[in-house]
């Protein structure tokens, strides 16, 4: 076969039965392969309303067709399951050398269902494989677990993927890491591993992936690298920071303003310049490696990891007013140590400082910890307790922002950045970027920034929406139109098992992903006929999120995004230079953002009281089994 | 003398192993690992990364070694080849090579080595971070050849160590 490995790796971890199965050509065809593959095994192995902690959820790894060839940025590898923090579907995309491992080994996806009574851990050798007792590696840290099983399996280059303590505690923002410092995280997708007992995946692959035409591929590859090339960036995306700020829309103090004096030790800048930042890293196959690496070499923050990117940097620094370098590097480490989403983490501290200078919590709460913003000497004790569940704080916070501010009561949801969803927001201000307001609300997994993009590119946005005239991603206008394209694309993207950092050269452009894809599986498919797949990858996971209950009140914003204005646009605060951006910061009222969800909602064929895709928008896709499936799960399909 | 010359700088290699698919993929038609003419070894832990290829010495200690006399070296171009007719696999030139760069097909089990793609390197070509480069064969270049050869020596015997 060419690009796919061809097989799925089914694991009862109950049962402690392995099984292989071919991947069809019916799924490899209409989903081709990590987050479209993906989605289709949840919806069918998967009851509707399961606890996602329990035995009944599935938990899936997929990688693409083009993972494996000399595709630039084709090391992705996506997780899908049901979220136990939104109840929802979660998929994560994971860079990282795993990825390379498993498809070398033959392999496309790995299912696992069940819950194994003791930690296991899986091994894959090419064709063998087991489930191994992991007695010895539970309560280890993700560097700890990846280091002890290259000694035990006695090879350097088996590449494993695991949780730490934040999954195996079945924190609600735990994250999956492989290569040690690449994060699969968001809502909570490390607790669902932890939840079934399996501390890890180690991988020996030494197989072959065949290309169809290999001649055919070099055409569009080469001209590709060309292009990719004129981009290198020293800062990784933590360069964002000091644009950001400088522009009064960086996230900072929980959301509450939007710049912060002195945030430049925070910055990409300033770790090249102090000498942390030391090499970069790439990802498997990934000639750009815009991901940094850096250490603290003494003193009590003495650290080294991958990261921080800009959103661990907004999370665990600018929203929590730290900006002592070394803390927030430390910090950083500690949530890849531990497997936590360092932007829940961060997010979710945010909340509990707030709480704390509100006096809603006080130092009873907080086992004596003194939560003030800026404090980056608490930030980085918090980290380990809340993986552990440690102390009152540890365990309160563990649960993630909704469900603690729940607990706490006393209006503090009304600072509590997570939406109806329950996710905690990622790194943008969406009341100045009224254009993200939309793609955060509409995000299948909560208010994060992948799945869709915005553009501040004049000529894209013309070309995409036949406009004559450019609006600024600060206004909502054209932004449905432009999610749309972006979702397709981001589908397409992911289910290749691409990176999404490659812009026009080949994540939006659909031409080049077509053409890589026939050159290597020598399927033919047009740049239409391969957005009509990441269509529908999109809309069945909108379904799976329907049959789970979702109705249009959950496509919605953090209440602070939604009634409460920025600080910095109090009389007095105006910076003398803010970019594009002057001037238009405000709310997104639900007025607004409700005229926004019509627009989506009728582009994409789906009902606008309901939510729902309409029947003709599911059979025109090739979805005509869903309407049945949701009809039986009690839905009244439009 | 080739034009140009193969230049390894490993301090800028990100470890995406993307040279060791494009060399596959252009000798042997398919993509796979064991097949590449370069090696990426790799600290994970540390984010170290070790790019090894032939160097296609001035002196090269492999072709004394074989002792059937299948390795030699174009007098016209510099490029050290391997008669895989010949091969036996027996890895004596594997023990020579002070580099830890020629490779054993376990299939054919013959060994193989980098021919610099007839001049025109795809590795080097596809290093976007330029740990790979195709350069000019001046003395400067030829001196921080050497340098960066032997500098990666020794971060390979820690990488290898872990």
């Amino acid at each position: 076969m060419y690009g796919w490995g061809g097989q799925i790796i089914y694991v009862d971890l109950t049962h402690g039965k392995i099984r292989k199965e071919s991947l069809s050509k019916e799924l490899r065809e209409n989903f081709l392969g990590a987050r479209g593959v993906n989605i289709k095994l949840l919806w069918d192995l998967t009851k509707p309303g399961i606890d996602p902690l329990s035995p009944e959820n599935a938990l899936i790894f997929g990688v693409g067709p083009l993972t494996g060839t000399p595709v630039p940025t084709s090391g992705r590898t996506t997780i899908t399951a049901k979220s136990p923090t939104t109840n929802l579907y979660v998929k994560v995309s994971m860079g990282g050398a795993f990825s390379g491992a498993l498809k070398f080994a033959g392999y496309d996806n790995i299912v696992f269902l069940g819950k194994s009574e003791k930690p296991v851990y899986l091994w894959i050798d090419d064709n063998n494989i087991e489930l191994r007792d992991a007695g010895h590696l539970w309560g280890l840290n993700v560097r700890e677990t990846d280091k002890t099983l290259k000694k035990d399996l006695g090879d350097n280059e088996v590449r494993v993927s695991s949780i730490g303590p934040g999954g195996e505690n079945l924190v609600k923002f735990a994250a999956i890491l492989c290569s040690v410092y690449n994060a699969g995280a968001r809502s909570g997708i490390g607790a669902v591993m932890g939840s079934k007992n399996l501390k890890a995946i180690a991988v020996r692959g030494t197989g072959a992936v065949q290309i169809k035409d290999p001649e055919r591929l070099s055409e569009v590859i080469y001209p590709v690298i060309e292009k990719l090339r004129v981009r290198p960036s020293p800062y990784g995306t933590s360069g964002l920071i000091n644009t950001l700020n400088d522009s009064y829309v960086l996230p900072v103090k929980n959301f509450a303003d939007g710049h912060l004096d002195g945030a430049y030790p925070i910055s990409g800048e300033y770790f090249v310049e102090g000498g942390y930042r030391t090499r970069r890293i790439g990802c498997f196959s990934c000639i750009r490696g815009c991901h940094i690496y850096t250490e603290v070499k003494e003193g009590p923050y003495k650290c080294h990891s991958g990261g921080p990117e800009y959103e661990s940097c907004f999370a665990l620094g600018s929203s929590t007013c730290v900006t002592d370098t070394e803390a927030l590097l430390k910090a950083n480490e500690l949530c890849n140590l531990m497997g936590l989403d360092t932007i829940s983490t961060g997010v979710v501290i945010s909340w509990a400082m707030e709480s704390f200078e509100k006096g809603v919590l006080t130092k009873q709460d907080t086992d004596g910890l003194d939560l003030s913003f800026g404090n980056g000497e608490t930030l980085v004790k918090l980290i380990p307790m809340m993986a552990r569940r440690e102390g009152k704080i540890g365990a309160l916070l563990a649960e993630g922002s909704k469900r603690a501010a729940e607990k706490v009561g006393k209006g503090s949801w009304k600072w509590a950045l997570a939406n109806s969803k329950g996710l905690e927001i990622s790194g943008v201000d969406t009341r100045t970027y009224k254009a993200r307001a939309l793609t955060y609300a509409v995000n299948p997994k909560g208010p994060d920034h992948l799945f869709h993009q915005i553009s501040a590119n004049p000529e894209m946005v013309m070309k995409v929406t036949g406009a004559k005239d450019f609006k600024p991603p600060t206004t909502a206008n054209q932004d449905a139109q432009i999610a749309v394209w972006y979702g397709d694309r981001y589908a397409v993207t992911d289910a290749l098992g691409l990176c999404s950092f490659t812009g026009d050269v080949i994540h939006t452009n659909a031409e080049v992903m077509a053409e890589m894809y026939s050159s290597v599986t020598g399927v033919e498919v047009s740049a239409n006929e391969i957005l009509t797949i990441g269509k529908r990858i999109y809309t069945l996971e909108r379904c799976y999120n329907i049959r789970e209950g979702l109705t249009r009140k959950l496509d919605d914003l953090p209440p602070r995004m939604m009634y409460e204005k920025t600080s910095w646009e109090a009389p007095g605060r105006a910076p003398a230079h803010r970019g594009w951006v002057a001037g238009k910061g405000s709310i997104n009222t639900p007025e607004q953002l409700n005229e926004q969800l019509d627009e989506f909602y009728n582009l994409r064929g789906w009902d606008l009281k309901t939510g729902y895709p309409r029947k003709e928008t599911l059979k025109n896709l090739g979805l005509a089994d869903v309407i049945e499936q949701l009809e039986k799960a009690g839905k009244s399909m439009p | 003398m080739m034009e140009r010359v193969l230049s390894v700088n490993y301090e800028k290699c990100c470890g995406c192993e993307y040279c060791m698919l494009i060399c596959s993929m252009v000798h042997e038609n398919t993509v796979k690992m064991s097949k590449s003419r370069i090696k990426i070894y790799r600290n994970e832990d540390e984010a170290m990364s070790v790019p090894v290829v032939c160097e296609h010495c001035i002196d090269p200690p492999c072709i004394p070694a074989c002792p059937l006399g299948a390795i030699t070296k174009s007098p016209e171009s510099g490029i050290v080849k391997v008669n895989g007719e010949q091969c036996t696999g027996c890895q004596s030139c594997i023990a020579a090579c002070p580099y830890s760069a020629i490779r054993i097909d376990p299939e054919k089990n013959e060994v193989f080595l980098c021919d610099l793609c007839g001049g025109d390197p795809k590795c080097a070509k596809g290093c976007m971070p330029n740990a790979i480069e195709w350069l000019e064969n001046k003395p400067s270049v030829l001196w921080k050849k050497e340098v960066n050869a032997k500098k990666r020596n020794i971060m390979l015997k820690s990488v290898l160590e872990v």
